[in-house]
């Protein structure tokens, strides 16, 4: 995050002023690239004639980083203030390490892939715009639907994230559908719950990158 | 035409003989002309009990007992068990009489079991004709709320016997050490249906298991109580080909809880049901807790020369429904 701020500064001070207000609809696609999200621990264990426990195994599960698309469509509600709908797809994999095998099996890993369909509505606020550059702080709250890629399991899940965005205008024409192409570069924080019952229950933390092009008027 | 069938056991209670068995958890089951049929009871179950106090425990407290036991294998979720207690009598457990009576009898011959359950069947349809259950004065019972050493829990001893008496066999969901004087010692289990009992005062098997209650669910269950849940079935193998009696479990990434299963025919399937949704491990070990005897007829051959595996990827189970076939390989040790 302070490089991304670092970025912003350094593009504001060699570009162009630009008009104040945002554009009054933006349409983007880009890649999104999801972080590993823990998800807990998990014993087999059995019970021992004292009360206490006899582990067998024991599993460290995650979801590993992701990637995919997401495109987002943006509208302007008021000068600085715009709302933001986004879909996007991730393909991840659920991933148990299994270790501490009580019959002396080495530690494996053993996966199962899954695929992530999220919706959000968010709101993004522009914190500054100089020359070519705007930075937007961006929070959202939504849903999304995981499906491992056997088909065999469904869940659903909501979702809210908070983080920034940074368009950087790479051109703007008069006229015309593609007249105003801006590079869009977000970062963003984003809690998880639902989906796919995999490991330890509860909220999970995890960070996701977006990088794409916004088309404007 | 019927038969007797009868089971000696280690340490803990009982067990019937599986004579033969079905897919998913160790079921008891019977050779019938058309085929193996699993015993279950498809009438009220009405059981007698014998008149006679022992060291400890009287008659009614002993059919206070195993009403209880009833009561907590009938309040597994979907499970309809009907039975009732129709009196004291004189007869004794063990004895062809053409009804079921549960009660204490002296067996000092029996040196390693507690309890045990026989049924006598039809072989022609596999009906049950009646089942009977002897707890073993030769040790000394307790029915103390908390345990009482160096006394066996009647209550965690009963449990295991009315699973047998109600269909099930024996789970392998449990790790033993052999004894310098002989038998085994358990380390630990998960399943009140392991063949080797907890020492004298430990009243842990008064409480079922997620093995117990998939299996017993698997037997009785309503159509109702399995809709939500799924299964895993795939195949053992060794060398690419598949085998008798490896020990199959699934461990529940989210709850922890574990259920096995075993490959019952020498293509090496099997089956694990009644299963929560849900992402799973599933690992294969050869059955060497306990006496292979306690769980398979003495003629069938069982293969434990293998190093315990994981199947190579993590299993998704759907909602009533089962996930693809998977095959587990295994080398030899």
């Amino acid at each position: 995050m302070r490089a991304l701020v670092g970025v912003f500064l350094l593009s504001a001070g060699l570009v162009a002023p630009a008009a104040a207000q945002t554009p009054r609809w933006e349409v983007g696609i880009g890649a999104l690239l999801t972080g590993r999200e823990s998800a807990g621990t998990t014993s087999a264990s059995v019970l021992g004639p004292g009360g206490d426990s006899l582990t067998l195994f024991r599993t460290t599960n995650r979801v590993t980083s992701g990637l995919g698309v997401e495109s987002q469509l943006s509208l302007r509600l008021r000068e600085r203030l715009r709302a933001e709908f986004a879909f996007g797809w991730v393909r991840a994999d659920l991933e148990s390490l299994i270790s501490g095998d009580f019959e002396g099996v080495p530690d494996v890993s053993l996966t199962q892939g899954v695929q992530q369909f999220r919706g959000e509505v968010a709101v993004a606020y522009r914190l500054l715009q100089r020359g070519r550059l705007s930075a937007f702080v961006r929070g959202g709250a939504g849903g999304f639907r995981e499906i491992t890629t056997d088909q065999a399991l469904v869940g659903n899940g909501a979702s809210a994230s908070l983080g920034g965005v940074a368009h950087v205008l790479v051109r703007q024409a008069p006229s015309g559908l593609f007249g105003r192409i801006a590079l869009r570069l977000e970062a963003r924080a984003v809690l998880r719950q639902g989906g796919v019952k995999f490991g330890a229950e509860g909220a999970r933390v995890s960070p996701a990158f977006v990088a794409g092009l916004v088309i404007s008027r | 035409m019927s038969r007797r069938l009868t089971g000696v056991l280690l340490l803990c209670g009982l067990s019937v003989t599986a004579v033969a068995t079905t897919q998913a958890y160790l079921k008891l089951g019977v050779l019938t002309p058309n085929g193996v049929v699993g015993i279950r009871w498809t009438r009220p179950i009405q059981y007698f009990v014998t008149n006679r106090d022992v060291d400890g425990v009287t008659a009614p407290q002993l059919q206070a007992t195993v009403a209880r036991v009833f009561g907590t294998w009938g309040s597994v979720p979907g499970v309809a068990l009907t039975h009732s207690f129709t009196g004291f009598t004189v007869s004794e457990p063990f004895v062809a009489d053409g009804i079921n009576v549960v009660g204490f009898r002296a067996r000092p011959d029996l040196e390693r079991t507690l309890a045990a359950a026989t049924f006598e069947i039809n072989e022609l349809t596999g009906q049950i004709i009646e089942s009977d259950i002897f707890f073993n004065t030769a040790f000394a019972w307790s029915i103390s709320a908390g345990g009482q050493a160096p006394r066996y829990d009647l209550e965690s001893v009963g449990l295991h016997e009315v699973g047998h008496l109600l269909g099930l066999g024996h789970s392998g969901l449990g790790e033993t050490e052999i004894r310098p004087e002989g038998g085994r010692r358990v380390l630990g289990k998960r399943a009140v249906m392991f063949p080797i009992a907890f020492p004298p005062g430990n009243i842990e098997d008064r409480t079922l298991e997620a093995d117990d209650r998939a299996g017993i669910g698997d037997i009785y269950s309503s159509g109702a109580g399995s809709a939500g849940l799924g299964s895993i079935g795939g195949r053992v193998t060794l060398g690419g080909v598949g085998f008798f009696g490896a020990h199959v479990t699934a461990l529940n990434t989210r709850t922890g809880e574990l259920i096995g299963g075993f490959t019952l025919n020498n293509n090496g399937d099997f089956a694990i049901g009644h299963l929560a949704p849900g992402v799973y491990v599933v690992r294969a070990e050869p059955l060497d807790d306990a006496d292979v005897a306690s769980y398979f007829d003495e003629e069938t051959t069982v293969n434990v020369n293998f190093k315990p595996a994981y199947y190579s990827s993590l299993v998704a189970v759907p909602r009533g429904g089962s996930g693809p076939r998977i095959e587990i390989k295994v080398v030899s040790k």
